[in-house]
């Protein structure tokens, strides 16, 4: 019997503005978000691992969706959750075949996650236009 | 920053005297500090070679109202991957500072090529031989004449992300001219950007005077202390202060920077109707007005490097 265990499941990459896991809120930005929430869920879209990562790539000088998605990949995510993805963002996670979901501006990450499994939102077809870009 | 060793920025390419114009301020009258120079020292017999090494914004040909010729582009390295080479080591993703490379897994890497800066280090890291040059256009050099002077003008594409390597093609092309007519040349004038970045750097190296073009207010005071710091204490070059629209303000400002700095305020250039009549007009002032408040400075501006460089 082939038994599943956690980091086989489906990897979720959050961008989130604050170390909090499930309580932080969703950074408005992919690329440059403060830390990334890796939430793990099974089969019946429970959550059954959360692991907080900083962003090393949030004070790059260039390349912070390539970067960002680089990690997130390497961590096994096939899923990036941000309020906005940058056009170089969007090409990079595309290419790699990640599901880009732009979720609503000040949700917590547990309040996207749920919007997410419940099917609310659909993969991103195009990049958004974020306020900020670029380091602020 | 003392271990720095100056000797790499004093290098000289050709041996000919080069003054160069520059003041970490934008907008302080860098190009028409160093368009007069230029100018008065043809008036003066020399046989002046001029470089536009502000390659984000070309101006000398336009205040020198030259037509800019013989176009060369500029080409610098891009990188290609050679899939059957490739083994997906992820090196180049991992070493780009830029970080213009993606590669995870087995994937092929995916590049980037606008945030892509060219600077090879993919191609020195990977084990395979996978990465090779794929040459890119990045701007272009021209050559130019007029008011007896010569120009050599770069002029990087827009939303190029690196500035140096115009700036060393627009010094390379002309180097390559002054070698060719070597005994014909007497001095090399150059134009820098506003700042204090590489591309200044790259600009000023030889330089066997630096003017530092500058202007009584707080932020010229504060980007001639940048950029003497720069010149006179990292580069160690001769450098000196050239303030322009000197009675627009209190100079004292300028005047305190340059006692702290330890630097010689060389010329004091007043504010002058006549100079901004000769700008728009695209004739150096030196040609426009000899007699002009501003011109009479700018000609002993001429003079005066004509004694520090070429007695």
């Amino acid at each position: 019997m082939n038994i599943k265990k956690i980091g086989d499941f489906m990897k979720i990459g959050v961008a989130s503005s604050l170390p909090e896991g499930l309580d932080s809120p969703v950074d408005e930005r992919f690329g440059r978000c403060f830390m990334w929430t890796v939430v793990e869920v099974d089969d019946n879209k429970k959550v059954i691992n959360v692991e907080l990562y900083e962003n090393d790539a949030r004070n790059a000088r260039s390349g912070a969706g390539i970067q960002s998605t680089q990690f997130l990949s390497q961590l096994g995510c096939s899923v990036a959750i941000a309020a906005n993805f940058g056009p170089t963002a969007f090409t990079a996670l595309n290419s790699l075949g990640f599901e880009i979901i732009q979720c609503d501006l000040q949700l917590t990450v547990q309040e996207a996650l749920d919007r997410y499994l419940s099917g609310k939102y659909k993969s991103l077809e195009e990049p958004t236009k974020p306020k900020k870009a670029g380091v602020s | 920053m003392t271990s720095l060793p100056s000797e790499i920025f004093h290098r000289k390419p050709v041996d000919v005297p080069i003054v160069a114009s520059t003041g970490g301020k934008g907008g302080t009258g860098k190009t028409v500090v160093a368009i007069n120079l230029a100018a008065q020292l043809a008036n003066m017999g020399k046989r002046v070679l001029i470089i536009d090494c502000d390659v984000d914004s070309p101006n000398v040909a336009i205040l020198l109202d030259a037509e800019l010729k013989d176009e060369q582009v500029i080409k610098r390295f891009l990188p290609e991957f050679i899939l059957e080479n490739c083994t997906f080591c992820g090196k180049c993703a991992e070493y780009c500072r830029a970080h213009a490379i993606l590669q995870v897994g087995d994937k092929p890497p995916l590049l980037f090529p606008e945030i892509c800066t060219g600077c090879e280090v993919c191609q020195l890291v990977c084990p395979s031989d996978a990465i090779v040059d794929k040459e890119k256009i990045v701007g272009y050099t021209f050559e130019g004449h007029n008011n007896g002077v010569d120009i050599v003008s770069g002029e990087l594409k827009l939303r190029e992300p690196e500035s140096a390597i115009a700036v060393d093609a627009a010094r390379e092309r002309a180097f390559k001219k002054v070698k060719e007519n070597g005994k014909d040349y007497d001095i090399v004038v150059i134009d820098t950007a506003p700042g204090a970045h590489c591309d200044v750097i790259r600009a000023l190296q030889g330089a066997d005077l630096v003017l530092a073009v500058t202007e009584p207010t707080p932020f010229g005071a504060h980007d001639l202390d940048l950029i003497i710091e720069l010149t006179k204490n990292v580069m160690m070059l001769n450098s000196k202060v050239v303030l322009n629209r000197s009675d627009i303000a209190d100079s004292k400002i300028i005047d305190s920077t340059c006692q702290k700095k330890s630097v010689e305020l060389l010329a004091r250039i007043p504010y002058d109707d006549e100079l901004i009549k000769s700008y728009v007009k695209g004739i150096p002032i030196v040609n426009y007005n000899p007699e002009s408040a501003s011109g009479k400075i700018l000609i002993q501006l001429a003079e005066k490097t004509q004694e520090l460089l070429l007695t």
